[in-house]
């Protein structure tokens, strides 16, 4: 490549960069924009989307917009959804050993391992789910080792792990119910009282190891993990159904002094004043699960309607799929609480920026600010009528999605 | 004691007698907009139904005098819905034990007492298919039920026999009994018909003996399963085959040219991609619509345009839960989706009450509001395809059977039902809709 050459190709590159970023300006004009911000609901409002982040939101009336950029119409818009607790991109949809990498059930202690190890960033449910309009995950370690792993957040990219990730250090998965008990019986937990003596051990071992100098600290993966807990460094996720098992995930919070977040917690609403002064939050289950075995018997549609009306936080998931549905759609179950009574934009924030401040990505993500991200979501008509479709998602600006979905 | 006795009965007696009285009276429902299906949505119109069959539908009839007139002008009336693939009540006793099971009955394994039957109420359905599961090629007789009833006996659709389930593709080969590959499944399948036509010419050919003792002596030892496929290959019994992936329905089409059974393709994941070759062999096509694709290999390509598509390929349509994949009270839920993916809302209705009753053999009998045909319907509190809808009562054969006025029996929808009397109490009852603007 002689001199010329070069300068021609460096010149093409230019403008093919500035093309492209000025195809990444999008106005958004939409009828209604949930904003899951301080300007609340806005009727008859834009989003200006440029260089993946949100550069203007408000009234159509009031906010300026460039002349150039593409614009997209909605009826209604929403940030994108976070699922707090999904296992979309470590089960895969072909449901066979190859693909499924959640659950490790050769040890119950198993701190020390990552989700980020087992997270396929390819797998083809991730595009499902974004193209209903998840933009984020809370993706974890299966249900059925009493410390089950590190869970991690991810964006639905779809590129590489360590490109998707916004932490891989998201919170600690605990296990308690009928789960680790039938997993772990031949290794001998058999018993609630089992799992949980397994759990308090493994944290009073943790315990006595940060109590050393640094300096004199084994070098364990496990130990090193689970003393993030007994800091506060890392969140504290109990999976837990009934509501002794959710007593039981409280009781051993209090004892070693962090706090615990209840995931599924199907009969937690029996009991919304221990959970309200146990500071945590209840990630709540899919509401349409299959009310199989004798933990999912007392599913309530009215759940997340009473959380809201006791002042319990709860954030929106879709949990764990064994079969057919592979995984549960967010939305579809955000629908069913709304249709069960909870408000429409209670429902909205309890999946943008209630999770984005659990998991402490509020300054990225979870409601349609200027600055944040550009994880937007835009509907035909009202988001939760079975017969409304998401029409487009954009992911850090760019349309990954376009439907009618 | 005596006195508890003696009050348990009058209490019996008295329920007995309301639910007589209920046939007995005539009962118009007022102003109440009407989906008869099979014609058009009248916005107000009058329903009226007597010893539990519909006497009347229309927008101008007159209310015959002692009627009891029902004010349901803040009301949707639709025919109870028709779920054509469900394994309710059955608790774990779906899965026969041999390759080939066709003298196994459904019948003889479900319970009546299944509180999931009062959940499906909920949803508005009044008539399922009880079928074996697909674990095996051929699962069993499957039962046309209408959900109530204290026993099975109660529960059967009167002159219904049912109809033979069967299945190929992945779950009959998981199985340690089952073949292994495909071409075993269709073999032992092929084989077993062609055994049943034996059977049957033998006897023809002993019915054709003068003599009473040459006739005896000349029939085939009684064999149950034989008799069923006799009446799968005269046509008395129709085939519910579950199958999903395309080379799979295109087996189960070519042993239906073989054999002449009726067919109902069942679940039918992959059958849009070959929705020409289905509607040009004239078979119905039940459908599975669920949430997400995946969960096994043949349920990847699940698409929510599968419907729309059948449609338009001329295909007839019917929508089921298969419960407990979905459960039953989300049939109206599974026929939205459809909807959603470019299905109309007629063939959406259609699909869970007309032409579900059809593939049961049942058509002449519910699936629409027509005079002469079983008061069972369903009152809702808006259109029967929306989110925010609830069904609000539930009847069948002219008897009420579900009310979500009745905060204990809104908990079969709600969940909560196994702790009523705490459910009840600790949650405030609430209508309010949280619809988007």
């Amino acid at each position: 490549m002689n001199h010329i050459q070069k300068i021609l190709a460096v010149a093409l590159v230019t403008v093919l960069v500035s093309f492209a970023g000025w195809a990444q300006t999008v106005v958004i004009q939409a009828e209604t924009i949930y904003t899951s911000a301080e300007q609340g609901i806005i009727s008859n409002g834009v989003i200006v989307i440029s260089d993946g982040k949100i550069t203007a939101v408000g009234p159509a009336s009031t906010t300026a917009v460039p002349k150039t950029g593409r614009v997209v119409k909605a009826s209604i818009v929403t940030p994108g959804l976070i699922d707090s607790h999904t296992m979309v991109g470590v089960n895969g949809q072909f449901n066979v050993s190859a693909d499924q990498d959640a659950s490790e059930i050769s040890d119950p202690m198993g701190a020390e391992y990552r989700i980020m190890d087992s997270y396929n960033s390819q797998e083809p449910l991730i595009g499902y789910v974004r193209k209903l309009g998840v933009t984020t995950m809370h993706v974890t370690p299966g249900d059925n080792a009493p410390v089950a792993g590190m869970s991690a957040i991810f964006k639905t990219r779809m590129g590489t792990v360590e490109n998707d990730m916004l932490d891989g250090e998201a919170a600690m998965i605990f296990n308690l119910g009928d789960n680790p008990k039938r997993t772990f019986s031949s290794k001998g937990i058999r018993t609630r009282m089992g799992v949980s003596a397994s759990i308090r051990a493994a944290l009073a071992k943790a315990k006595m190891w940060g109590d050393k100098p640094e300096d004199k600290r084994s070098s364990d993966l496990g130990m090193t993990a689970l003393h993030k807990v007994l800091t506060g460094e890392v969140k504290a996720v109990f999976n837990a159904d009934r509501e002794d098992d959710i007593a039981t995930a409280l009781r051993i919070a209090d004892e070693f002094g962090f706090t615990a977040h209840i995931s599924y917690g199907t009969e937690g609403y029996l009991m919304r004043d221990q959970l309200t002064a146990s500071k945590g939050t209840v990630i709540t289950n899919a509401l349409m699960q299959r009310q199989s075995g004798l933990e999912h018997q007392n599913t309530s549609l009215e759940a997340p309607r009473l959380y809201a009306e006791a002042g319990v936080p709860f954030v929106f998931s879709t949990g764990f799929e064994g079969y057919v549905p592979k995984s549960r759609v967010l939305l579809w179950e955000m629908a069913i609480a709304v249709a069960n009574g909870l408000g429409a934009e209670a429902a909205i924030k309890a999946a943008t920026i209630a999770p984005a401040r659990l998991w402490g990505i509020n300054d990225q993500v979870g409601s349609l600010e200027v600055g944040k991200d550009a994880d937007i979501v835009l509907f035909d008509g009202d988001p939760f009528e079975y017969t409304s479709h998401v029409t487009h998602v954009f992911l850090d600006g760019t349309l990954v999605s376009e439907g009618p979905n | 004691m005596l006195n508890r006795i003696l009050s348990g009965a009058a209490i019996a007696t008295l329920l007995a007698t309301s639910a007589i009285t209920a046939q007995d009276t005539v009962t118009a429902f007022t102003g109440a907009q009407l989906y008869p299906i099979g014609s058009d949505m009248i916005e107000s119109g009058t329903l009226i139904i007597h010893q539990g069959k519909i006497v009347a539908v229309g927008a101008d009839i007159e209310i015959p005098e002692g009627a009891i007139a029902i004010d349901a002008s803040d009301k949707v009336i639709m025919p109870g819905l028709v779920d054509t693939h469900s394994h309710i009540a059955l608790t774990g006793d779906g899965g026969p034990s041999a390759v080939m099971n066709p003298e196994k009955r459904i019948m003889d394994a479900v319970w009546p007492a299944d509180p999931r039957i009062k959940v499906a109420l909920t949803g508005g359905v009044t008539t399922a298919n009880i079928m074996p599961g697909s674990g095996t090629l051929m699962g069993g007789q499957t039962a046309y039920v209408k959900l109530r009833g204290d026993s099975i006996a109660d529960m059967l659709v009167p002159n219904s026999i049912g109809g033979m389930k069967m299945a190929n593709g992945t779950n009959p080969k998981r199985s340690t009994k089952a073949p292994a590959t495909r071409m075993a499944s269709a073999a032992i399948v092929r084989q077993k018909f062609l055994d049943a036509q034996d059977y049957m010419k033998k006897i023809d050919a002993a019915k054709k003996k003068k003599k009473a003792k040459e006739r005896a002596a000349a029939m085939p030892p009684r064999d149950l399963g034989m008799e069923a496929l006799m009446e799968v290959l005269n046509g008395a019994r129709a085939v519910h085959h579950h199958t999903h992936r395309s080379d799979d329905i295109r087996t189960v089409l070519r042993l239906k040219k073989e054999f002449g059974f009726r067919l109902v393709i069942q679940h039918g994941t992959e059958s849009y991609m070959v929705a020409d070759e289905i509607a040009a062999a004239n078979v119905p096509v039940s459908l599975i619509v669920i949430d997400s694709p995946g969960g096994k290999h043949e349920a990847i390509n699940l698409d929510i345009k599968a419907a729309k598509i059948l449609d338009d390929a001329g295909v007839k349509l019917a929508i089921h839960t298969d419960d407990g994949v979905t459960e039953s009270r989300y049939l109206l839920r599974s026929a939205a989706l459809a909807v959603r993916g470019g299905l109309s809302e007629e063939t959406a209705l259609a699909s869970v009450t007309q032409n579900a009753a059809d593939m049961m053999d049942l058509g002449d009998r519910i699936g629409s509001l027509e005079a002469g045909k079983d008061a069972d319907f369903v009152l809702l509190d808006g259109h029967p395809l929306s989110v925010y809808t609830h069904v609000t009562e539930t009847w069948i054969d002219g008897v009420k059977y579900y009310d979500r006025s009745d905060p204990a029996q809104r908990t079969y929808h709600s969940g909560g039902y196994r702790i009523k009397e705490r459910y009840i109490a600790n949650t405030e009852m609430s209508d309010s809709k949280g619809a988007a603007q």
